[in-house]
């Protein structure tokens, strides 16, 4: 069983999780963010709620009058009034500085001129007296200045916070002060600090966290449960299922019901092994009657087999017979056949179907025993011939596949030695003499095949066998053998090896003799065709 | 094996390249079968015959047949291999033959 790394709900609760997490900082940071404008527009509003009281205290037409230095000058009386009147807005209001000013329009608010200025009684900052002029550091409030100068805003609020956490952030909130006519003479500045805002912040974010964690947790938590029930566990039913599928049992149906892709993969995996199993029910049927033709085949060649002679012990000493027959992987049309017709003559004959497989087994039968029967039923042994001419005509009736047989038949006088032979288009057999030890091939008529036409005639011929004399046949078998170079064994080869052979030795020696070395020629190829021998000797 | 035929008005000329063995002699069987009608005269050239087996007579023996009711059948360039079989086997005497 495979082990399996990491389970779909570890690897989708691990990109959930990392999901809420992104997604819960980003909430977080937008809603910080929205936290804090609301907390400084409530800051702000308290700023300018304070400015436009303080506004009414101050008289704009006197702006380039006011003075809190010169003790002795025409205003500062009038100075002071307003000065007390702003010190207890301050005091009461919780702002920590108010003050009205002059920013440098000619110089790009790059200063500003204090008019005057009141301190919170608690803090302990810096009193600016009238006409102290200050270098503009800060940005954002060069582009109050402007915006109140130039676009004629009604109020701005700018708020600064320190870079230390722990200081609280301050916001400053400028009112326009105008003449009669509308014309900003000046600025009221109102600056206070937003004390609870760090507070504020630290409660939103506790609270944003807890929050989120338990929602997430929550989630997670439905979420595996939800994923186990729909997803891992179908997929559980489903790989074991397959698995038990796949150890052989091919009945198996999963069953599963999520209505999803896994219910359709289970769908495609009972119809895939439903259709294994008409597959592998055709396949043991063909098999099966595969291997009932190849059982009756097998059965037609050891019948065929059967029927050639097999008992070479006549008990006599004046004569050996010898023959073997290789099939091919086929069933073949070779054949040979040998029986006494009486106490002296001893028919041979080897033979030779067209074409191969059954067609050829079953003409093989009819061709050997057409010629036993007519050779049988012979009584003169001039008469040889017409054994061949009417078995010939026999053959050609009703012979529609046009079959043919080639048939060599030879029958041996065991008194005399006269052998009577009539070759009806085969292979011309070799004849050993004894005397001169040497062999060649028996010069044979060539009559026509047997089974091609009718009334065809064939001529008999006859030599004589001396005592020891051998009449060696076969089928082209032996000559046609190829090696896989498609070069044939040739008849030539064959009489060269004859000579060379020991042509005296038993016959079984000898005919196993040819046999290997038509071996040693074909090599690694396939016999192609059966290879059949029959040796007669006269003893 | 491969067949060639050429048909030229009623004379039809087959040649054969290769082996004409029991693997393709019905081939050669079929296709003779296909083309024979109305064909007054069969040749076959063998000169490109390189070995011709029993099943492959038996072809011959067939489109003899067949010729002998319509017509006429001449087999020429044979082969050496080719012409020793065919003699063997009694064809040579049966069939016309031209060298």
């Amino acid at each position: 069983m495979i082990k399996i790394k990491k389970s779909i709900t570890e690897k989708i609760i691990f990109d959930v999780v990392l999901a809420m997490v992104v997604l819960s900082a980003l909430l977080s940071y937008i809603g910080y963010l929205e936290f804090t404008e609301a907390i400084e527009d409530q800051y702000a509003d308290s700023a300018l709620r304070t400015a436009r009281t303080a506004i009414t205290f101050a008289d704009v037409e006197k702006i380039s009058e006011y003075n809190d230095e010169d003790t002795n000058g025409e205003f500062y009386l009038e100075t002071m009034e307003l000065v007390k009147e702003w010190q207890r807005l301050v005091d009461t209001q919780g702002v920590t500085f108010a003050y009205i000013f002059q920013p440098n329009v000619e110089k790009n608010y790059n200063e500003i001129r204090f008019v005057l200025s009141v301190m919170n009684s608690d803090a302990d900052s810096i009193h600016f007296y009238t006409g102290h002029v200050q270098p503009t550091e800060n940005e954002e409030y060069r582009q109050a200045y402007r915006d109140i100068y130039e676009n004629k805003k009604e109020y701005t609020a700018t708020f600064y916070y320190d870079k230390l956490y722990y200081v609280d952030g301050f916001v400053t909130v400028l009112l326009p002060m105008k003449n009669s006519e509308g014309e900003v003479k000046g600025i009221l500045g109102i600056t206070r600090p937003m004390e609870d805002m760090r507070y504020f912040r630290k409660l939103y974010l506790h609270d944003m966290f807890i929050t989120t964690a338990i929602i997430s947790l929550l989630i997670i938590f439905i979420y595996t449960f939800y994923l186990n029930k729909t997803v891992v566990t179908p997929i559980k039913t489903l790989s074991d299922g397959v698995r038990e599928i796949a150890s052989g049992d091919l009945d198996k149906k999963l069953d599963i019901k999520t209505g999803d892709e896994v219910e359709h993969l289970a769908i495609c995996f009972n119809a895939m092994t439903s259709e294994l199993q008409t597959y592998m029910k055709n396949l043991t049927q063909v098999t099966a009657e595969k291997e009932r033709i190849a059982t009756e085949l097998n059965v037609a060649q050891n019948i065929q087999l059967s029927m050639l002679p097999h008992d070479f012990n006549f008990g006599r000493a004046d004569f050996d017979i010898f023959a073997t027959m290789n099939a091919a992987k086929m069933v073949g049309g070779d054949f040979y056949d040998f029986y006494l017709l009486d106490e002296n003559h001893l028919v041979i004959t080897i033979a030779d179907v067209s074409g191969k497989g059954v067609p050829a087994a079953l003409f093989m039968s009819r061709s050997k025993t057409i010629l036993k029967n007519f050779a049988m039923m012979m009584n003169n042994p001039d008469d040889f011939a017409a054994v061949m001419t009417l078995a010939n005509n026999q053959l050609c009736q009703d012979n529609e596949e046009m079959m043919f047989v080639t048939v060599f038949m030879g029958m041996l006088d065991l008194k005399t030695g006269k052998f009577i032979f009539v070759n009806g288009g085969h292979n011309p057999p070799i004849i050993y003499h004894a005397k001169e030890n040497s062999c060649e091939y028996l010069s044979v008529k060539k009559n026509f095949v047997l089974g091609g036409m009718e009334d065809v005639p064939y001529k008999q011929q006859e030599t004589i066998l001396e005592r020891g004399d051998l009449i060696f046949t076969y089928t082209d078998g032996v000559n046609e053998a190829m090696n896989i170079k498609n070069e044939e064994y040739t008849s030539e080869r064959l009489l060269e090896f004859m000579n060379a052979t020991d042509c005296r030795a038993d016959l079984k020696t000898l005919l196993a003799a040819v046999k290997s070395d038509v071996s040693k020629h074909v090599g690694a190829a396939e016999q192609s065709d059966d290879i059949t021998m029959l040796a007669l000797r006269r003893n | 094996m491969e067949i060639k035929k050429e048909l030229n008005g009623t004379t039809l000329t087959v040649q054969i390249i290769g082996r004409l063995d029991a693997s393709n002699a019905q081939e050669l069987t079929n296709s003779l079968n296909a083309s024979l009608d109305g064909v007054k005269e069969l040749i076959f050239d063998f000169a490109s015959l390189k070995y011709i087996a029993s099943a492959g007579l038996r072809a011959l023996l067939m489109a003899q047949k067949r010729m002998n009711k319509q017509g006429s059948m001449i087999i020429r360039h044979v082969d050496e291999t080719v012409m020793e079989v065919l003699e063997m086997t009694g064809f040579a005497d049966l069939m016309t033959i031209e060298k």
